[in-house]
């Protein structure tokens, strides 16, 4: 695997790929595209949904990549990219499912197990736990807690990919933790 | 426990490592004589861990080559399949569109509209042509009593009747009424019978009549009779002209 590039290597593959060169494009997609379906995944929680969204994603920047603003991190607008995609998705989805729902009510309930916490049984349990509230909550809240707390981002990073105020991401992670919390006192009472 | 709501209110609503020093210690200090709520507090603080976790875990991706595979195929693909991958990105944004709610409200609300103008049209259809049949009925038989009336056997008969009563004195001249003559045709056949046993002074005044009477009824039957037989034939045309138009509408 090769090495993971720097921002001037980063801007002079953007440069290269702007002007058609599909082999410097090739190199930025090998060294981000695991970020896009980590973040794609963890909204999703399916593994096809979440290529098919980094493949579409791709595409998208292959074809956007002239109007590239430099003043934003790459991964931010390709995490913004990734996020409205995931969304048309869901929403697709869930229209999908109103439309079918008598034929496909379960598959809310199978939430996927991909991430690997070691052989941590407890933790396991918890985190599939966590997993499934998270799946419970709106798409916004959702959102911002996996950017936040699973992505590690910045509040501001979250703010530009979601296209909110850096306020509206702490309230909406406030609510997004808070429901998470309860939903675990509430499981742990049982 | 008095305190415990205010626990779980602390711990459900901060993270563990934003509390302050006193939200710190009043917690510790309840979780030490209440068993629930420590088992609460420990929880939150292994999600809060799991979670930290989450953050440098990354999801399995199986088969990553061939997701690179197919990025790159797509970058370099010519432009004919380019348009396709188009048309296919306008169909997926169609689909998003229509079933969107609103959009499947409106659009069963057109349909629903324009079904009911179709079978209302048709409705209206079905009702004129009952009509116009109907009417059209109305104005053949008519027409048909009228033509039976004004037929030569009917007008002798008048003429024989209006003769008859002539020729036995009664002044007062019978109108007949085409309608009578035509329930009463029995009747003016037997009257016809009496003719012949009549004596000859009176059949001879009877015949003296017969000229001027069969002037006066082609006089009648040529200016009123005829012109009205054409104004119900012309109406039927016109009836049967519609009720075609109509038809034919309706079988398109």
């Amino acid at each position: 695997m090769q090495n993971q590039i720097n921002v001037e290597q980063l801007n002079e593959l953007i440069l290269k790929a702007i002007n058609g060169d599909a082999k410097a494009f090739e190199r930025i997609v090998k060294d981000k595209y695991r970020f896009g379906y980590a973040v794609a995944f963890k909204i999703l929680y399916n593994e096809d949904d979440a290529k098919d969204v980094v493949q579409d994603c791709f595409i998208k920047i292959w074809k956007h990549l002239n109007e590239y603003n430099k003043k934003i991190k790459f991964t931010t607008w390709m995490y913004k990219i990734i996020v409205n995609l995931c969304f048309d998705k869901l929403k697709l989805q869930k229209r999908k499912r109103n439309i079918f729902k008598n034929y496909d009510e379960d598959s809310d309930d199978n939430i996927p197990s991909k991430i690997d916490l070691e052989n941590d049984l407890t933790n396991k349990e918890l985190a599939e736990m966590i997993k499934y509230f998270a799946n419970g909550l709106s798409e916004k809240q959702k959102t911002v807690f996996i950017l936040r707390n699973m992505e590690d981002l910045s509040i501001e990073e979250v703010s530009e990919i979601m296209n909110i105020s850096p306020s509206s991401v702490k309230t909406n992670l406030f609510y997004a933790r808070q429901s998470i919390r309860k939903k675990i006192i509430e499981w742990e009472n049982k | 426990m008095k305190n415990c709501g205010q626990i779980k209110e602390l711990v459900s609503s901060k993270q563990l490592d934003e509390l302050t020093t006193d939200e710190r210690n009043f917690i510790e200090e309840h979780i030490s004589s209440c068993n629930e709520c420590k088992n609460i507090y420990e929880t939150i603080k292994k999600a809060d861990n799991v979670i930290a976790k989450m953050k440098t875990t990354q999801p399995v991706l199986s088969n990553e080559e061939f997701l690179i595979d197919a990025i790159m195929q797509k970058v370099n693909r010519p432009h004919s399949s380019r348009n396709k991958e188009i048309e296919h990105y306008f169909y997926e944004k169609l689909l998003l569109f229509v079933s969107h709610k609103s959009v499947r409200y409106v659009l069963t609300t057109i349909l629903f509209i324009m079904m009911s103008l179709y079978m209302f049209e048709e409705y209206s259809a079905v009702k004129d042509i009952t009509r116009l049949e109907s009417q059209l009925n109305k104005t053949a038989q008519l027409s048909n009593t009228k033509a039976e009336i004004i037929s030569f056997d009917n007008v002798v008969l008048k003429f024989f009747y209006d003769a008859y009563k002539f020729a036995r004195g009664n002044s007062s001249y019978v109108k007949l009424s085409k309608e009578w003559l035509l329930v009463n045709k029995e009747d003016l056949r037997n009257l016809l019978l009496d003719y012949e046993k009549l004596d000859e002074p009176t059949k001879a005044k009877i015949q003296s009549l017969q000229s001027e009477l069969l002037n006066q009824k082609e006089i009648m039957f040529s200016e009123t009779e005829n012109s009205k037989m054409k104004t119900l034939q012309l109406e039927i045309d016109r009836l049967n002209n519609e009720l075609q138009k109509i038809k034919s509408r309706r079988g398109k």
